[in-house]
């Protein structure tokens, strides 16, 4: 389909299965490691792109945690409406009311399953 | 997926887990070492946490289970519902150990034996059971439908095709946060639409529509395949963001509606019980060469007060009673600067202690000896640099301590000793010095086999007969190791003098004493600052020569005792009894010819790090004051019992002489024979 995807998170295993999946369904991927990071290459991405199709975000990460990135993104006027899928654990659920008021569109569950997750990133941004 | 990037990225997991377990053990031994701010609990929760969840996607799962109940605990730590005390924090080491064998055995395909698991875990839970997991303040949303468990779909049978009858109606926030209506429709899949009615009763007029206000609702009435669970799961992402009513369309009204449901409460985040560090001090981040220059520049302050006084005195300025109090106060402000400047750097060896509880756990790990790691005086400031230097040293001496000192639980106890070994690290100032002191009570040292290795190397003769003191310094001498074999810890023979040596490098002085079967104590002595020293000014031949005051313990008139001749080049000096070598500094400094002796000469008393003490005969002491350190190029290492140098109140450079040098110059008579002298 060949969207342009951003994925925060802190794990590298993560991070590889997340470009495994989005890069194996023809999407381009760039990654990032933490909301610092995000930031930084979302910016970067946008003054040459635009902004990217959709954004798979962490929560828990150290520097800039996800709900603070995602603040973040919103606030960018380039990607106010870009789609944010947060990926939480259970653990997390009283996590995701937060995530919401900050701006996140959707969440996936850790473990993801491959394909739920692509579904889930065509349904907020195909 | 293609099997071979799942295997790369598996061994990336492996990877990563490797380094989470290290940055996890740290941060544990700090946070129980009483490290209880926030970004120490979060890093310590992250680790477990992303363990966690990459074993989830490789579906490990007794790692998985572990992983979860830790990662519940330390969410209430890190939360503040559940205060843990030292009890639970050796517990928390535990499960990490637990946790490091889950991945190990992971990562090997295998298993890991025994119930140490299931208990560590039981307990883990017990601990969270105990504790309010609900913050205060956060009440539960029922839920009518099992809509969020994307995991576990969990969906009530449904008849084929029933009709079913769709209210959606999106408010302004479900477009703000990027969601789209269209996508969330398209999804629903009805076998057969009957009807989908778009309102538009909402929508104002144009000068006053709001171009990104929602005005739009959806009636879909359709017969559905999918079950109303199904329906409303793939309106997820939206509740709370629209009103969705999905109702069966034979009934009127249905008591399964699912109304847009308020986005739970968050929790407030309770008070922390991970405290951040003592009282909210504001800090400043300096570069360290900004306060070396800080110092040195002090240092100069205190060279040119000096002078000053000293130049003064020599003329009738001093009859003038301002310039007196004028001067006065000078010193005085010099003294205060110097002081407060010299605690800029001094940081307490707390967080060194920290670091050797892990070196101590992996010591025993290694050779199988439990040991108590203790220390004492862990608010005790000494200048970073120092500190820094010290982390080798000291680590290499609690490995030596494990590999030499300790004895095997069996023969502990077969000594009577607790199987328990106990590992002392003390720190305190003293006399204007750090006093570091590492005590191991194990087996003390082998004398008789270091004086054996001694004698093999050709460091002392057979016949000699040293104190035990003197074989006890033996072992800081290159090359030295009685260890039969190399193992893994120490014993590659390069130990005692390389610590010796970094010591020495920072100003101090380490000795050695031990009780055999009782243990052994190693004593570091360090100065407060590397840059200002008490020293006591004395003269010879003519020149003036600074000594540390700290190694000064005695002085007295040459007169005072007697001096008798050994042999040719020996001196002794007796005196209340004792018998101390003889040193004349300036013969020792290369004097053409050596001082007559004078009765009236002075004669000092001097500590050498090995506790051997001689008697200098100076021709006179100046005085008595703090210098300032400078150190020597390296050409000008001419003679080996001068370390530095500084400049004096006229004006000179002075020679700082190094009392365990002297040491050196001077071996009990019988070592004389053999080794190289001075």
């Amino acid at each position: 389909m060949g969207l342009y995807v951003l994925a925060v998170d802190d794990s590298r295993t993560i991070r590889d299965m997340l470009r495994l999946v989005l890069e194996g369904a023809g999407h381009t991927t760039l990654v990032a490691e933490d909301g610092e990071d995000g930031l930084a290459v979302l910016g970067a991405h946008v003054s040459d792109h635009g902004a990217p199709d959709a954004v798979i975000t962490d929560i828990n990460m150290p520097k800039l945690n996800g709900i603070e990135f995602i603040k973040g993104v919103r606030a960018l006027p380039e990607t106010r409406l870009t789609p944010i899928l947060v990926l939480s654990t259970e653990s997390e659920d009283h996590l995701k009311s937060q995530a919401r008021e900050a701006g996140a569109t959707g969440w996936i569950v850790k473990p993801f399953d491959p394909e739920k997750l692509l579904r889930a990133v065509d349904m907020v941004a195909g | 997926m293609p099997d071979d990037p799942m295997q790369d990225i598996r061994a990336t997991y492996f990877l990563e887990c490797a380094e989470l377990m290290e940055e996890l053990i740290d941060e544990l031994d700090a946070f129980c070492a009483g490290q209880t701010d926030a970004e120490t609990i979060n890093t310590i929760f992250r680790a477990v946490h992303s363990i966690k969840g990459g074993a989830g996607a490789f579906g490990l799962n007794a790692l998985v289970g572990f992983a979860h109940g830790f990662e519940n605990v330390l969410d209430a730590v890190r939360s503040g519902t559940f205060c843990p005390d030292g009890a639970h924090c050796q517990m928390f080491l535990k499960a990490a150990d637990v946790l490091g064998d889950l991945i190990q055995a992971a990562q090997a395909g295998a298993e890991v034996e025994g119930d140490v698991v299931e208990e560590t875990l039981s307990a883990l839970n017990a601990l969270v059971g105990e504790t309010e997991l609900l913050a205060p303040g956060f009440t539960p949303q029922p839920l009518a439908l099992a809509l969020f468990d994307d995991v576990k779909a969990e969906t009530p049978t449904s008849e084929s095709s029933k009709p079913l009858y769709v209210q959606f109606t999106p408010s302004v926030a479900l477009y703000q946060s990027g969601n789209d209506p269209i996508p969330t429709l398209s999804q629903l899949h009805p076998d057969e639409v009957q009807t989908l009615v778009c309102e538009t009763g909402a929508v104002p007029l144009l000068e006053e529509l709001k171009v990104e206000d929602s005005y739009l609702a959806w009636n879909y009435k359709a017969a559905f395949a999918a079950s109303r669970a199904e329906i409303a799961h793939s309106f997820k992402f939206i509740e709370g963001l629209c009103e969705l009513t999905i109702t069966n369309a034979s009934e009127a009204l249905s008591d399964q509606a699912v109304k847009g449901i308020a986005p739970a409460a968050s929790p407030a985040p309770a008070a922390l019980c991970v405290k951040p560090r003592t009282a909210q001090t504001s800090t400043v981040r300096v570069d360290l060469d900004r306060i070396d220059r800080l110092v040195n520049l002090v240092g100069e302050l205190v060279i040119n007060q000096s002078m000053l006084a000293q130049n003064l005195a020599n003329t009738s300025a001093l009859q003038v009673p301002e310039i007196v109090s004028g001067m006065d106060d000078f010193m005085q402000l010099t003294r205060d600067i110097q002081d407060s400047v010299m605690t800029i750097r001094a940081q307490p060896v707390k967080s060194l202690f920290q670091r050797l509880n892990r070196t101590v756990r992996e010591a025993a790990a290694k050779t199988g000896k439990e040991v108590q790691f203790v220390t004492i005086g862990e608010a005790t400031e000494i200048d970073k640099t120092v500190l820094e230097q010290l982390s080798e040293p000291l680590t290499h001496m609690i490995r030596n301590a494990f590999d030499h000192g300790l004895e095997a639980p069996e023969l502990r106890a077969a000594a009577g000793k607790s199987e328990v070994g106990r590992i002392t690290l003390t720190a305190a100032h003293k006399s204007g010095r750090v006093l570091l002191e590492m005590h191991d009570d194990g087996a003390g040292l082998d004398r008789a086999r270091i004086k054996a290795k001694a004698v093999e190397r050709g460091l002392i003769a057979a016949n000699d007969l040293p104190s035990d003191p003197e074989i006890d310094a033996l072992l800081f001498q290159p090359g030295f190791s009685t260890a039969s074999e190399i193992t893994d810890l120490s014993g590659r023979g390069v130990g005692m003098d390389v610590v010796k040596r970094a010591i020495n490098a920072l100003g101090g002085r380490v000795t050695i004493t031990s009780v055999r079967g009782l243990g052994t104590t190693l004593s570091i002595s360090l100065p407060l600052t590397l840059a200002i020293m008490d020293g006591m000014i004395v003269k010879a031949v003519g020149q003036a020569y600074v000594l540390p005051l700290s190694a000064i313990s005695e002085t007295f008139r040459l007169s005072d005792g007697e001096i008798i001749p050994l042999d040719a080049v020996t001196d002794v000096f007796t005196h209340r009894g004792e018998v101390f070598p003889l040193l004349d500094l300036g013969a020792l400094l290369g004097a053409s010819a050596p001082s007559e002796g004078g009765s009236a000469d002075i004669a000092l008393l001097i500590d050498t790090d090995t506790d051997q003490r001689i008697v200098l005969r100076v021709d006179a002491i100046e005085d008595q004051r703090q210098v300032v350190i400078k150190g020597l190029p390296r050409a000008t290492e001419a003679s080996p019992y001068i370390s530095a140098a500084t400049i004096l109140g006229d004006g000179h450079v002075s020679f700082i002489i190094d009392p365990s040098a002297l040491a050196q110059a001077h071996k009990t008579p019988a070592a004389l024979k053999v080794g190289s002298a001075a």
